[in-house]
């Protein structure tokens, strides 16, 4: 994973403008959060549901409802807002999902699941392994989580992530996220037996 | 081990996981402590689910990756360049990513180039496998064009015909899957492809089962699609040739129904219909309009017990190939019609000199060669475009299959070859006349033809030859044979046709009943079964229109045309 780019400003003080009426800050977190949100939605969004609204679509329209109601948010962690617009995300693709599973067709099956439902995720590791992956996610803390997600499922780089999660260095931030995933391999392994 | 040193262990693994780094995990599996070895096979978990979330390299091996086709449980597979043989080639990477789902490098890799020792025009080509790390690539032939799952979304049921050609078609490239020591494994409508020039290809794009076939029951049997499973693969019996054939059945019925024989809405609820009976639908309750053979032979293949189904590709192909000729297709008595009628009768048509026209043609189009060079060859293959030209105003343009024509028309063909091939061109009217159009005695061009791009009869001096319609009457038949090599059968053949001269009158010979049966046999396919086999399969490549569409041909290539000549 390649490093990107710095941000100078953390999402929560862009949030904080935003709320403040900084159009300026309303544009960079949609900058910032667009093309995070469209990767992470492509490898979540079940084949049937992308073929009748593009993932960038989505993940634009999502964002840019979230934005418009922002004073909504209220941040409590770090991370926090990077967690508040994904949830929103997967709220919206829930709804695509069960619209189009209503009208759409079938190929192959899964114990749970039609096919059609399945999202690139649930194809390359099965929908009972992601069950449990997102189970144990949601049992981490909630910066945890989001750093997981920052670096795993969003490809953000270490730079980005020290900004975004105001450590005091990218060594912090490596430390930081494997104290974290070793976390997650522990809570998916309860899961399992549960 | 400490547990100091299990901790920096684990936090190295998740290190590398972050940064998408390789692991070894060889390193961190030999433990003893369960609660140890738990976290070990969830961080491998979470190392295939990182993998899913990078994005697609920009090379593998010798490959430069240009493009993603498709992602599944065992790998991906990307449009890529083969640098070194400027080619363009489906590449599917085989990946392990899931602890839970075994995969064993070497044996995808063995396997892998059994089926690149696969050479069959219905069998997606397999050119090269390697192995890097972990990892396994398999090139491949990239095909463009639709799977049945596209057509059958977009266009509807086919019909009995429809799915009998494609049937047959499968049935061979299955044949020749098994015959090179390898099953398929999930053959569905999602994994065969027409193609853009109309060849149905028998592929995998689910990226890799086929190329590690689990010997027992695992949950990888079910990472297919359990609709097109046999019922004892759910009860643990490994697949085999018999549970191909059954798929191929359920492909079959899925493309003429949209249904599925033994439906259900989930895995487990397919098992279970398995398991009662009286939940198998038979095809001719779901589509009572189709001919009663062609029911007979699905529903066979998709008979509950292994010991009831078509034992062989080829026993299923002749029961399929056995359907066209049922009194019951009123389809294939015209096809057999026109068969026949298209070997049987004669021409109406001489040599025309053009008299001093312009030499003004359609519009050039690029040659096969350059127009094709990102299309992977497959081996022993060749391109082929025909098109009949009619003049009009010193112009020549195409004619479309059906289309009037009349006395004094000028006629000519438009050919395009890869490779060298020997070309024969009959004609045929309704009263039984035959005449060789090409090639004429003693006239150049001649065969062998060089690839390239021909325009037949040929030039006489500096000006262009045609054939002339001379009579009216009925419909004429074009029949386009090419052939890689010389036939001595067709020189043999076509030596008592005459040919037509320059402005001369022509008699109408037939061709003799004992031609006619040798070119049903070479028509129809190159391996020689049966006598009785020998005429079923004949017949549907007679059936295979002239288009104006480039086609891929491997051996003898025939095409027929048909337009109105009436009185």
């Amino acid at each position: 994973m390649a490093e990107t780019r710095s941000n100078a400003t953390t999402s929560l003080e862009l949030v904080i403008r935003a709320n403040a009426g900084d159009d300026a800050a309303v544009a960079a977190l949609y900058e910032r959060y667009k093309p995070r949100l469209q990767r992470w939605a492509h490898n979540r969004l079940p084949p049937m549901a992308r073929g009748a609204l593009q993932t960038e679509d989505l993940a634009q329209d999502t964002l840019t409802h979230v934005l418009a109601h922002l004073s909504a948010f209220n941040p409590r962690h770090e991370g926090a807002f990077q967690g508040y617009v994904r949830t929103a995300l997967m709220n919206r693709i829930r709804d695509v999902a069960r619209s189009q599973k209503r009208r759409g067709t079938r190929d192959s099956l899964d114990d749970q699941l039609l096919a059609d439902d399945a999202s690139p995720l649930d194809v390359a590791i099965g929908r009972e392994t992601l069950d449990r992956y997102d189970r144990a996610l949601e049992r981490l803390r909630p910066e945890d989580r989001e750093l997981i997600i920052a670096r795993i499922e969003m490809g953000l780089s270490y730079e980005e992530m020290r900004v975004m999660f105001e450590r005091a260095s990218v060594g912090a931030v490596h430390m930081a996220l494997s104290r974290a995933l070793v976390k997650l391999a522990e809570e998916m392994a309860h899961e399992r037996k549960r | 081990m400490s547990a100091s040193d299990e901790d920096t262990r684990l936090l190295s693994v998740a290190e590398s996981i972050s940064e998408g780094t390789p692991v070894n995990w060889n390193d961190v599996d030999k433990h003893d402590d369960p609660a140890y070895q738990d976290i070990v096979t969830e961080l491998k978990v979470l190392e295939g689910l990182a993998r899913v979330h990078e994005d697609s390299p920009k090379a593998w091996g010798p490959f430069a990756i240009v493009g993603e086709i498709a992602r599944g449980a065992f790998g991906t597979v990307y449009i890529a360049d083969d640098r070194s043989l400027n080619l363009t080639m489906a590449l599917k990477v085989i990946r392990p990513r899931n602890p839970e789902v075994p995969l064993d490098p070497g044996k995808a890799l063995t396997e892998a180039r059994l089926l690149a020792k696969i050479s069959h025009p219905n069998v997606v080509r397999v050119f090269r496998a390697d192995r890097i790390g972990d990892e396994v690539g398999v090139a491949m032939e990239l095909v463009k064009g639709q799977t049945l799952e596209d057509l059958v979304q977009k266009q509807s049921r086919f019909s009995a015909r429809e799915a009998t050609l494609i049937g047959i078609d499968l049935c061979q490239a299955l044949a020749a899957v098994h015959r090179s020591g390898a099953l398929h494994g999930d053959i569905k409508a999602h994994n065969v492809m027409r193609s853009e020039d109309g060849r149905i290809v028998l592929m995998d794009f689910g990226a890799g089962k086929d190329l590690n076939i689990a010997p027992r029951y695992t949950r990888l049997d079910f990472v297919g699609t359990p609709l097109y499973m046999a019922p004892e693969v759910f009860g643990g019996q490994p697949r085999s040739k018999n549970t191909d054939i059954y798929s191929l059945g359920v492909l079959l019925y899925y493309l003429v129904s949209k249904a599925y024989p033994v439906d259900g809405s989930t895995r487990t609820e397919v098992e279970r219909a398995h398991q009662h009976p009286g939940q198998r639908v038979p095809l001719r309750d779901v589509r009572p309009d189709l001919p009663d053979e062609f029911v007979r032979v699905v529903d066979r293949a998709v008979s509950e017990r292994p010991e009831s189904r078509y034992q062989s590709a080829g026993e299923f192909e002749a029961a399929l190939s056995a359907t066209l000729l049922s009194e019951n297709t009123n389809w294939w008595k015209y096809a057999a019609t026109a068969a026949a009628v298209v070997v049987g009768i004669g021409l109406a048509a001489w040599v025309y000199r053009s008299p001093g026209q312009p030499s003004v043609t359609a519009k050039p189009e690029p040659t096969l060669a350059t127009a094709s060079a990102t299309v992977p060859p497959v081996a022993d293959s060749y391109r082929i475009k025909a098109l009949l030209m009619r003049e009009r105003d010193g112009v020549e343009v195409p004619l479309v299959q059906g289309a009037r024509l009349a006395p004094s028309e000028h006629l000519s063909m438009d050919l395009d070859l890869s490779a060298t091939a020997h070309v024969y061109v009959v004609n045929e009217d309704e009263r039984g006349n035959s005449y060789l159009l090409f090639p004429l005695p003693g006239r150049e061009p001649a065969n062998p033809l060089p690839p390239g791009r021909h325009r037949l009869p040929g030039m006489l001096d500096d000006e262009k030859l045609y054939w002339e319609v001379t009579t009216a009457g009925g419909r004429e038949h074009f029949m386009v044979i090419a052939s890689p090599t010389r036939s001595a059968m067709f020189e043999k053949m076509f030596a008592s046709l005459p040919s037509p001269a320059l402005n001369q009158p022509i008699s109408y010979p037939k061709l003799s009943s004992e031609g006619l049966g040798a070119l049903r046999s070479v028509g129809g396919l190159a391996v020689a079964p049966s006598k009785s086999r020998e005429q079923l399969r004949a017949t549907p490549g007679f059936a295979l229109p002239l288009t104006d569409k480039e086609e891929t041909a491997q051996g003898v290539w025939i095409r027929q045309a048909t337009f109105e000549n009436p009185d």
